[in-house]
Order: structure tokens, then sequence, then C-alpha cells
């Protein structure tokens, strides 16, 4: 693959931003013990470190870093792929409602007390529902026959999603409970999450970027827009159809462990994009590293700049992507 | 200095050669700067009060001046008697109209209370006090402040006195033990805790606690890392009676990531009304006697 040198330069910084986020934390616990209390729990032996130290490393910081590369990776995975079915460079995971809709259940969940019986759960459960319904809402709204078109389908989208968050303003303002979940929520993070919530997004995100990246080809024809595709033997409404699923899977999977946290989805698959082009072979694993890896690094500066306070995360993703977005645009964007 | 500073004398203020026939009250008044640094002219006779929050209810009503209140908030609810006293809003549907309504001669707010709303009230005339309420200290300035302009400050020394014996009994009682760590917990997911610079760290202090967040300012989202390296022995959860969800300190428990923490295995987790204990009104001092008796349990 022309390729290959970026693709196992971008995993060998995942692997360092991984391993080093890990080490990074607001308690002192040097890289050494870091490693050998990992080391320790794959392989065993004597520990020479408290307790505390072993949640920390073990039940709280790699289960984050984790979760974060999974989010991110699954969130730029997502956008690569609606980007090039809309073939607008404004779409991302939430284009379609998926994010108002979550918001809209995660508030109603945590505003009326309804419980599912599922405790920690009933949070990204109730948001996992409604974003992924909100999705089908829009499908249909933008059918006509058998057929979707992509403009209609934008539209529709933007429509429910001004609905959906007109709800949930509706429900915050009458409320009289206790709000800061819900904002919390809405403005999305990492704190507090768990092995529980890794094992919960894992078999959705990591089949839904296998799928995404199987796509690749037929995603290229569709570059050339539908008609073109059809020539190319794609079978351009089924590809939307199968798209659409499974990046509201991927995007719902996502937003019900960390709330919605946004740019990563629209700027990484630019980025990607303009590192090695549009092919999509190379462009979706691009992506999905490179997700993974400036969501790592976010939720790093996220939970130790202002320690032992925490940040949301949204604020970091905007502050450093939007930055260094721009000069990629303007500067390497004119050489290439 | 946090307290209210009477900076002015009393100035009066004649309304215009007598054109205004001189309503019973708000003829003169006198300058005072609030906690916020907002110069408001307060009338020396002070009738008709509406208070925006239910620390402010609390003050007014422990100095006996209940009968004085035209107005409240939804959640002020002690003492039981104000329930009676028309309500003008909840934190988030105060009105304006209803409050100007009610024609107040003085509107008590503290520094949580909508920002816009005060600028609102004092737009149209209406003089509004601000209180920041961080520490005992504050409470009874508070205190003091009130009973000044209501014209018994002799009931409000009483009041302010018999809290600070109280509290000295507290830290002579409590200054010999060992010190204890302490979580004061307002929320679990994600974790707020109360920091540095709140009413909830001073009463750790007071009663010889050593609070684990006080490196963080105010409330605060912490990390379950900053719980599980600062060991607290003891964790303090506010309750508000939210209907049908799970107590928060039940969700404390489930968390895997605090289940080595000496609070959890010890079960010293201990809950107290959130009315009560984030509420920097005269019950504050009940709520630093419950904070003791948890912290040397």
């Amino acid at each position: 693959m022309r390729h290959g040198g970026v693709f196992a330069a971008l995993l060998l910084i995942l692997a360092c931003v991984g391993t080093s986020s890990v080490c990074i934390g607001e308690s002192s616990i040097d890289c050494g013990t870091v490693l050998a209390i990992i080391r320790n729990a794959v392989l065993g032996g004597e520990p020479f470190w408290s307790p505390a130290e072993e949640t920390i490393v073990l039940l709280i910081r790699v289960p984050r870093v984790l979760l974060a590369g999974l989010v991110g990776a699954g969130l730029a995975a997502s956008g690569a792929a609606l980007q090039s079915l809309f073939r607008n460079p404004m779409a991302d995971p939430f284009i379609l409602g998926i994010s108002n809709g979550s918001a809209l259940g995660a508030a109603a969940v945590l505003l009326s007390g309804v419980s599912f019986g599922l405790g920690l759960f009933d949070l990204p459960l109730a948001a996992f529902v409604c974003g992924t319904l909100t999705v089908l809402l829009v499908y249909e709204l933008a059918r006509v026959g058998s057929r979707v078109s992509t403009h209609t389908l934008l539209l529709s989208g933007i429509a429910v999603s001004a609905f959906m968050s007109a709800c949930t303003s509706f429900l915050l303002f009458t409320s009289s409970e206790d709000l800061h979940q819900v904002i919390f929520w809405m403005m999305g993070g990492l704190a507090g999450r768990t092995w529980a919530h890794v094992y919960m997004v894992l078999p959705f995100i990591s089949a839904g970027v296998f799928i995404f990246v199987a796509f690749a080809r037929p995603l290229n024809a569709l570059m050339f827009g539908e008609e073109s595709a059809h020539y190319l033997g794609v079978q351009a409404d089924q590809l939307k159809k199968v798209l659409l699923v499974v990046s509201s899977v991927v995007t719902g999977a996502a937003v019900a462990v960390s709330g919605i946290i946004g740019f990563v989805g629209l700027i990484i698959p630019h980025i990607a994009r303009l590192l090695v082009g549009p092919d999509h072979r190379v462009l979706l694993p691009l992506s999905v590293c490179a997700g993974a890896i400036f969501l790592i690094a976010a939720d790093t500066v996220a939970r130790t700049v202002i320690a032992p306070a925490e940040l949301p995360i949204g604020v970091i993703t905007a502050l450093c992507g939007a930055p260094f977005f721009i000069y990629l645009l303007r500067w390497r964007g004119s050489e290439a | 200095m946090r307290s209210l500073l009477i900076t002015g004398t009393l100035l009066v203020m004649i309304s215009a050669a007598g054109c205004i026939q001189a309503g019973e009250s708000s003829l003169k008044t006198s300058t005072m700067t609030d906690d916020t640094g907002a110069v408001v002219e307060v009338p020396v006779k002070v009738e008709r009060i509406v208070s925006l929050a239910p620390s402010e209810t609390e003050v007014v009503c422990v100095l006996g001046q209940g009968d004085r209140l035209v107005g409240r908030t939804d959640y002020c609810n002690f003492p039981a008697e104000v329930r009676d006293i028309p309500s003008v809003g909840g934190p988030k549907t105060l009105s304006i109209e209803a409050i100007v309504g009610l024609r107040p001669d003085l509107v008590l707010a503290t520094t949580i209370t909508d920002t816009t709303i005060v600028e609102g009230l004092r737009a149209v005339g209406v003089p509004v006090l601000v209180f920041r309420l961080e520490s005992l200290d504050d409470v009874y300035a508070n205190i003091a402040c009130v009973g000044d302009i209501l014209g018994c400050s002799d009931t409000a020394e009483l009041v302010v006195s018999g809290m600070r014996l109280r509290e000295e009994s507290v830290r002579a009682n409590t200054c010999h033990a060992s010190p204890v760590r302490v979580m004061y917990v307002l929320w679990d997911d994600p974790l707020i805790v109360a920091g540095n610079n709140t009413l909830q760290n001073d009463l750790i202090t007071a009663a010889g606690g050593i609070n684990i967040a006080a490196d963080a300012e105010g409330y605060v989202i912490i990390s379950d890392e900053t719980v599980v390296s600062g060991q607290p022995d003891v964790i303090i959860v506010s309750e508000t009676h939210a209907a049908g969800t799970v107590p928060i300190k039940e969700r404390l428990l489930e968390k895997p990531t605090l289940s080595d923490i000496p609070a959890v295995k010890t079960g010293r987790i201990y809950t107290i009304d959130g009315d009560l204990a984030n509420r920097p009104g005269p019950r504050m001092i009940e709520t630093l006697e419950m904070f003791a008796s948890c912290m040397h349990a």
C-alpha cells in the first residue's frame, strides 16, 4: 500500500499516546510502576505498589484510555463514511439528529426518574435507543417509495434535530429536578467511566469500524455520484441503508457512553483526507487511528490540566483541533 | 471583607420638592455595598421583603420578622409557615413581574441567584442585596446585616452568638481528634464534590477534618482517581428528594473503582438532607454538628 508509512507511523503514535496517557494522571505514579502494574495484571507477579495505585491504573486509567480510543475511532470513522455518503464536507456523525435524539432520551430518563432496572446502564440505553430511533424517523421522513435522496435526508435531519432539541430544552426548563447530570452529559466527557462502559460499546464500535472498512471500495465508487456508482456495480440505495444503520449504531454507542463530543467526527476525517487523499481503503483506517489518538490525547488534557478538577472534553477537542485543522487547510492543503 | 459594608451615612433623599405624596417608606435610604460590590440604596424602613434564596428566607424568619416577607421562591420550605407566602418561581423560573408586583422595599438574594434577575430588578429601581455565603463567618455576617436593616440587631446578635457558641463547642470537641479525611459529594455521575471556598469545606475544616478536594476551587467535577488517591475516611452525601431515583449513596457503593477506599470499606458514607446541608442559613450550625458526628462517629 502506498500509504503504509503513514499508517505505520500513526499506529506507533497511537501506541505511544495510549501508553503515556495511562502513565499521566493527577496522582503521581511513576511510569515504571504503571507499566509493572499492567504487566502484572496480564502475566502475574509480586506487587510492590499499593492497592490504591493498582486501582488507579487498572480500574480508572486503562478503561478510560481504551474508551477514549474507541469513541474517537468510532466517531471519526462514522464521520468519514457519512461525508462521502452525502458528498458534503459539513457532514458529521450527528448530522441526522442522533445527538439531539440521544440527548432527549437521556434528559427524559434522568428527569422523569424512570428506571429500566439497569442501574448504571439506564442512561446509555435510553440515549442509544432514542438516538437510533431519531435516525430511523429522519430516514422514513426522507423516503419516497424506495428512494431516499441525500438532500432530503440532510434537510429532514436538520428539522428533526431542531424539534428534538426544543423538546429537550422544554424538559430542562420545566423540570424542578437537578439538572447538572443532563447538562454535563450533553457537554460530553469520560469522567468516571469504567470497564463496564468499555465492554458495552466494544462490540458495536469494533464491528462498525470493520464494516466501514469493508465498504471502502463501494464508497470510492459512490464519490463519482450515485449514477456512476450504479454503472460500477454498486447498489447505491442498499449501500446508503447499510452505512446509515452502521453509522447510527456506532455513533449511538459512542454517544451513550461519552455524551456529545463534537468536532472529532467532523475534523478528523478531513485531516486524514488532507494527509492521504480520498481513497477510502486508506482514509477509513487512517481516520480510525487518528480519531483514537486525538480523543485519547484530548481526554488526558481534560483530566490533568486543572486537576483535581476535570475540564469538559469538548472544550479541548475544539480548542486544539480547530487551529490544527486550519493550519492543515491553509498550508498543507495548498501544497497538495 | 465579605460582609456588607454600610458605607454611607444616612443619605436623606427628599423626593423632588414633595411633588409626590410621601409613602410610608422609601423616602430615606442608606447606601450599602453588597458582597458583589454593587452599591445599593436600601430604605431605612423595610416593610416588604422578597427573598430569592431559601437561606435568606430562614434568616428573616429566625430574626422573628417573617411577617415582613411578602414573597419567596418555590424552594423556600423552612420554617413551615413560609409556605403560605406567595412564591415568585423556582431558580430558573423567577419572574421579575411577579417580584415587582409584590412591591418589595428590598429583595434579598445570594450569588447563586440568576444575575439577569438581579440586574433586571435593579434596572426597574428595586433594591437587591446579594450575599456571598461560603463560610460560617459569611453566614454570621449575613444574619447581622439583615438584622441591622430590619432594625433588630439585638436579636441578630443573640442568634449569631448562640451559633458561635455551638461552633466553638464543636471545635473544642474535635480539635484533639486525629484529622479525618472527608469528601463531600453533591452528585455521583459526574462526581461533583465541594472543593475550596465552599460552605462544606469550611464545615469539614471546623469539625476537624481534611477535605480531600481542597485543591480544587468551588463545586467541581473530579475524577475517581482523585478519590482513590485522596483515600477519604468519611464520605458525606447530600441528597435532595428526587423521586424514584436510586440514592447517591447506593450508586457510590456500586462503583467498582471506589470499593477499596476506607470510607467504602468501613461503610462510613453518610447521607444528609440537601436542604439542610447546602443551605447557608441559620441552621448551618446544625449541619456542622451533623458533620462532626459523622466524622467522629
